[in-house]
């Protein structure tokens, strides 16, 4: 569904993905693992179309999309949760969620976008008991729910996911994890960045570990877990098994 | 006329003043909420509304003329976004606001070519210049209440575009979060420059309607913009309804002014004003300054 050919992107003089390869599948979560600064949002702005690759090739679906814009990407099915959440703060949470819309709006879909407003509500229910309030007077958590929510609202086929778990309390994050499952559950193609190795790798069939702007590790989330170098970098000493 | 007529006469010639002010005002914050800039050429959309307007009332029916006057200021607006503001949007918004006045400049210079220094008016919308309405003793150029007319609907019409439209929000969400509005599929660029032909169309209406009573020459837009700026600042910048509610506050201060010292000292209330507000409470009037930082760019 989505394959990345040694991409390479940046800011000004600043060289962030130095040939960067990978690939997500048709029905697959793929987490994406990687220290500070090693390039996981610039890599996921850059498929999203905020950023203007230096060269490489993004195909979405086998269609190269490196050189279209963000509100082009988003119509072909690939939504993206940003780093921080990025919720409209000066706009209601229905009104969030109804943006999310934005790109299919039409007469006919109308019903269609009921029918989503609708699963996002059920998924996540205190988005339904807070619409009419301002989505900066949500919490961490709640936010975070919006942006994910928001992000559903287009129907993506893909959706790609940057640190959901980021300045949400820990119990929310089970609980964003828990809906991510779902999500996968119900075939969603996911792309997940998360500081978070354990949780991530807990959710995703396949992971990659990136390091300074190249993939340094790739394989099964079992064999990452597995791995020492991850168990050390990346799961901390207090690792235990994932599946407890 | 009695003491208590006086004042309503002085009440309702404020506020229809200050109706031109806030809609001007409100020109300003559409600009701002969108682009973080502060269009210095609003003042000049008025004229370039009224002045068109006139032309075209020699032809045409003067609703249609004034109707046709709207679109082509808004036009006119949309182009001057797309060749000046557009490619140098990443520019520093000080750079930006600088390329405003600019244009303020080219297009005082283009109306001078086109129209000449002559001052010209729009004929009254209803009855003619010697006609007046009695309020409560008061008398009033049935104009005036065109005025508060035009600025009523016009405010009403855009909280509701704002408010209900997909399209007025995807405004409010452009302005809040670029980076996340376009991740939702919205064309930034283009809410930018809708903005722009929002806030020339509304410009164009507030020049038409006060066209009848002030007269229209090509070098009235400074002044106005002036007036405009310091409701904007006054309101809190980026608040469209508090800059409607700063306006009428003008336009009242205004009166009052002229009804207690002389009509000289009206230009100097909102120079004034201005000051005051920006040394003592630049976040505006209306906004608690907690809030004042909530939308920063
Ligand atoms: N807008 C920007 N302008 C300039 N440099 C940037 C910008 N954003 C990120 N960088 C730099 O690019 C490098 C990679 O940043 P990036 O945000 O992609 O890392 P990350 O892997 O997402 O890190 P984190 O885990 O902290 O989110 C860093 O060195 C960062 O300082
Ligand atoms: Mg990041």
């Amino acid at each position: 569904m989505l394959r990345i050919l040694n991409l390479e992107a940046g800011y000004g003089a600043l060289r962030v993905l130095k040939g960067l390869s990978l690939h997500v599948s048709e029905g697959e979560a793929v987490a994406l693992i990687g220290a500070n600064g090693a390039g996981k949002t610039t890599l996921l702005k850059t498929v999203a179309g905020i950023l203007r690759p230096r060269c490489g090739t993004i195909l979405l679906d086998k269609q190269p999309i490196q050189i279209k814009p963000a509100e082009r990407i988003v119509r072909m099915g690939c939504a993206l949760v940003p780093e921080g959440r990025h919720v409209f703060s000066t706009l209601t949470v229905r009104e969030n969620l109804i943006l999310g819309a934005y790109s299919r709006w039409s007469r006919k879909n109308r019903k269609d976008i009921d029918e989503v407003l609708e699963e996002v509500y059920s998924l996540f229910g205190i988005l339904r008991e807070r619409h009419a309030q301002l989505a900066g007077t949500l919490s961490g958590g709640q936010q975070q729910m919006l942006a994910i929510g928001r992000a559903l609202m287009s129907r993506p086929r893909l959706l790609i996911m940057d640190e959901p778990s980021l300045g949400v309390a820990p119990l929310v994050v089970k609980d964003i994890f828990n809906t991510i499952s779902i999500l996968k559950n119900k075939g969603l193609t996911i792309l997940l960045v998360e500081q978070n190795a354990r949780a991530a790798l807990a959710v995703a069939d396949r992971g990659y570990v990136i390091e300074t702007g190249q993939i340094v590790l790739e394989g099964t989330s079992r064999e990452l877990a597995d791995n020492p170098e991850v168990q050390r970098a990346y799961l901390g000493k207090e690792y235990q098994r994932i599946d407890e | 006329m009695d003491q208590s007529s006086q004042i309503v006469q002085y009440i309702l010639s404020g506020l229809s003043n200050g109706a031109i002010y806030a809609l001007i005002g409100f020109g300003f914050a559409i600009i701002y909420n969108a682009t973080g800039i502060i269009n210095f050429a609003q003042g000049e959309f008025l004229i370039v509304g009224a002045m068109t307007a006139v032309s075209l009332a020699r032809v045409v029916p003067l609703p249609v003329a004034i109707a046709l006057a709207v679109l082509i200021t808004a036009l006119l607006g949309g182009l001057v976004e797309l060749i000046f503001i557009r490619r140098v949007r990443e520019a520093s918004v000080l750079r930006l606001i600088v390329i405003t006045i600019g244009i303020s400049i080219v297009m005082r210079e283009a109306m001078l070519h086109i129209w000449d220094e002559k001052v010209r008016a729009l004929p009254f919308f209803t009855g003619t210049d010697v006609s007046t309405i009695s309020i409560l003793g008061a008398h009033i150029s049935p104009q005036a209440l065109w005025v508060l007319g035009v600025c009523a609907v016009i405010v009403t019409g855009l909280t509701l575009f704002y408010r209900y439209t997909l399209m007025g929000r995807a405004m409010r969400a452009c302005a809040d979060d670029r980076m996340a509005a376009r991740l939702c599929g919205i064309n930034a660029r283009w809410m930018v420059t809708l903005s722009f032909m929002l806030s020339a169309g509304i410009g164009a209406m507030a020049g038409c309607v006060i066209s009848p009573l002030t007269q229209t020459q090509y070098d009235m837009g400074a002044p106005l913009a002036i007036k405009g700026f310091t409701v904007a600042i006054l309101g809190g910048l980026g608040n469209s309804f508090a800059a409607v509610a700063a306006g009428l506050l003008l336009g009242l201060l205004e009166a009052f002014t002229v009804s207690q010292f002389a009509s000289a000292y009206k230009e100097a209330v909102s120079i004034v004003v201005l000051l005051l507000i920006l040394v003592f409470r630049p976040s505006g009037l209306f906004t608690r300054s907690d809030i004042g930082n909530l939308r920063a760019h």
